[in-house]
């Protein structure tokens, strides 16, 4: 049932890769690394190699973006042989998606659209992360997405549909703390009945970001360090789900790889705080 | 067809949603064509004082588009820089509701547009453009092409003399020929100095395009290196090059023009072992 705690870790991204093919290795906030899944499906070149020498280092997650695990389309089998593939190689310690959808008749938005949560949906979702499940022969992660709609026929909330989720198909849940935060803004959901709502046990990583404010609407544009609300609400998320793996996302204007290894520090120094400890498991 | 909870099936919902979020012209536009008023979105989507149903969706939209935006513009600097932003932009714009995307990873979005540039209004005045636009794919392509280990200049000259007419010359799979109508590498190599991109010399020809120590080069192909290329990728000897060469020269000339060209090719890291 549990997932690995790696502790606390960061998004590769390619500014980073000369300084981490120069030799980086673990230290305090950087106990792992994730990946966008999508940018190292290519067989050869750079990405893989900068990859390889990560994994000889440090645990790894997969991290993807386009798996559409809401559409009505067909699973896309060439994207998860892709995945598989991947998968057997670097031998992720996580692998994780997003609730949502992003293509439809074969046409991708490559964005992170908002489902309705409704029965019908969640019986969708629930049948295509169990079909996931059983091509990758692992359980997975469901992360909760920033939203800017909501649908009229939203017949619960979508805590209760990603917990719902989550016990049907007997996946995990990433919990985005800076998601919970926006999407609470933007809807005038109370974040912290969110994260109480999804069920103990379940919420095998947590994703940190920065965001940006719109008119009076907040963005989810990962070009920030974290603000301070939403380290309140790690805060709250951590005492309530216990400690799991934590990481930065910084996607845009990203500063130096140890700009972004300073944010990791900060949740791990709130781990500690709420008594947590390092709050990792022993590494193998 | 309504769900159990009203409102449109998901299908419907997705399509309707999507059609809105991709539309070239923007949601108003996009709600009118589908005959819908807004009254009808905010039937589907809650909007409130902050930000309307049609607000709200064009949030989706803006970020669709320049998402998809600036993943052209990495992937075609020197066609961006040649045209101008504006123009690009719209290029884009035209390009998206043409050839929408049909791959998960945004790594393929781009593979389309070389063959959208050739028949776009752009490529009246300059003709020119759909070659850079392949070159600069080209390149993308063999970023990431499958890896694969390559046969140096030193470890061939080491092989025994006979070993040498039965030596294959598998090209390295990150290669492609570019066939291009004019010399659009001038152009690349202007920009790529900071120089003003002016427009290519008139001219057939190939350029090759490879990646060696995970670093993409291009240049020309010689015209005498046409056909050693061709007769590589059809997985010819070392000695059927030479052969090919032998028509009207000396056997000795022959197979010195063939080292010749196998040489600039192993050091280039293009031969596969
Ligand atoms: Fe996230």
């Amino acid at each position: 049932m549990k997932f690995p705690n790696l502790g606390h870790g960061i998004g590769l991204r390619p500014p980073h890769y000369p300084q981490v093919l120069g030799g980086v290795v673990p230290t305090p906030g950087l106990d792992w690394f994730e990946i966008i899944s999508e940018n190292f499906c290519e067989p050869g070149g750079n990405p893989r190699h900068v990859l390889r020498a990560v994994r000889e280092q440090f645990p790894v997650a997969m991290h993807g973006v386009s798996l559409s695990l809401g559409s009505v389309d067909p699973l896309n089998e060439r994207y998860l042989d892709e995945l598989a593939r991947l998968a057997d190689e670097i031998e992720p310690a996580i692998i994780s998606d997003h609730l949502c959808w992003g293509s439809i008749d074969g046409h991708y938005a490559h964005d992170l659209l908002p489902l309705p949560y409704t029965d019908e949906a969640l019986a969708h979702v629930t049948r295509r992360v169990l079909a996931v499940q059983d091509r990758l022969k692992r359980r997975i992660l469901v992360e909760n997405v920033s939203s800017y709609v909501a649908f009229r026929q939203d017949a619960m909330t979508e805590w209760e549909f990603l917990a719902a989720l989550a016990t049907q198909a007997d996946c995990g849940v990433l919990l985005d703390v800076n998601n919970v935060f926006v999407s609470a803004h933007n809807h005038r959901f109370d974040a912290r009945a969110f994260i109480a709502g999804i069920p103990r046990g379940r919420v095998g990583q947590i994703h940190l970001a920065g965001h940006s404010r719109n008119g009076d609407l907040l963005l989810d544009t990962h070009d920030h360090p974290v603000l301070d609300e939403v380290w309140e609400l790690y805060r709250f998320a951590i005492a309530t789900h216990g400690p799991v793996s934590t990481l930065i996302e910084w996607d845009d204007d990203i500063p130096p790889l140890d700009r972004v290894v300073d944010e990791s520090r900060k949740a791990l120094a709130i781990c500690r705080e709420v008594g947590l400890g390092a709050g990792r498991d022993a590494q193998p | 067809m309504r769900s159990p909870e009203g409102g449109p099936r998901l299908a419907e919902l997705q399509r309707r949603f999507f059609a809105l979020v991709v539309a070239a012209d923007g949601v108003t536009p996009a709600l009118r064509r589908a005959a819908l008023s807004e009254g009808d979105l905010d039937a589907l989507v809650v909007g409130d004082q902050r930000r309307d149903a049609v607000g709200r969706l064009e949030i989706y939209a803006g970020m669709y588009f320049h998402r998809l935006l600036d993943v052209l513009g990495a992937d075609y600097p020197k066609l961006a820089a040649v045209i101008g932003q504006s123009a690009f932009t719209r290029l884009v714009r035209d390009f998206l509701d043409a050839c929408p995307s049909q791959h998960p990873s945004l790594r393929h979005l781009g593979a389309r547009l070389p063959a959208f540039v050739e028949r776009h209004l752009l490529s009246d005045e300059r003709p020119w453009l759909a070659d850079l636009a392949s070159l600069e794919w080209a390149r993308v392509t063999v970023f990431d092409a499958p890896d694969a280990p390559t046969r140096t200049l030193e470890g061939v000259r080491g092989l025994a003399p006979e070993a040498f007419p039965e030596l294959p010359l598998p090209l390295i799979p990150a290669h492609q020929i570019v066939v291009v109508g004019s010399r659009v590498e001038e152009v690349w190599r202007r920009i790529e100095a900071g120089q003003a991109p002016g427009a290519p010399s008139t001219g057939r020809g190939r350029l090759i395009v490879w990646r060696q120590d995970f670093i993409v080069y291009h240049r020309v192909v010689d015209v005498a290196e046409v056909p050693a290329l061709e007769l590589a990728a059809a997985g010819a000897t070392f000695g059927a090059l030479c052969e090919s060469l032998a028509p009207g020269r000396q056997p000795e000339d022959a197979a010195r023009l063939a080292w010749e060209t196998v040489s600039r090719w192993l050091l280039a890291g293009l031969v596969t072992a």
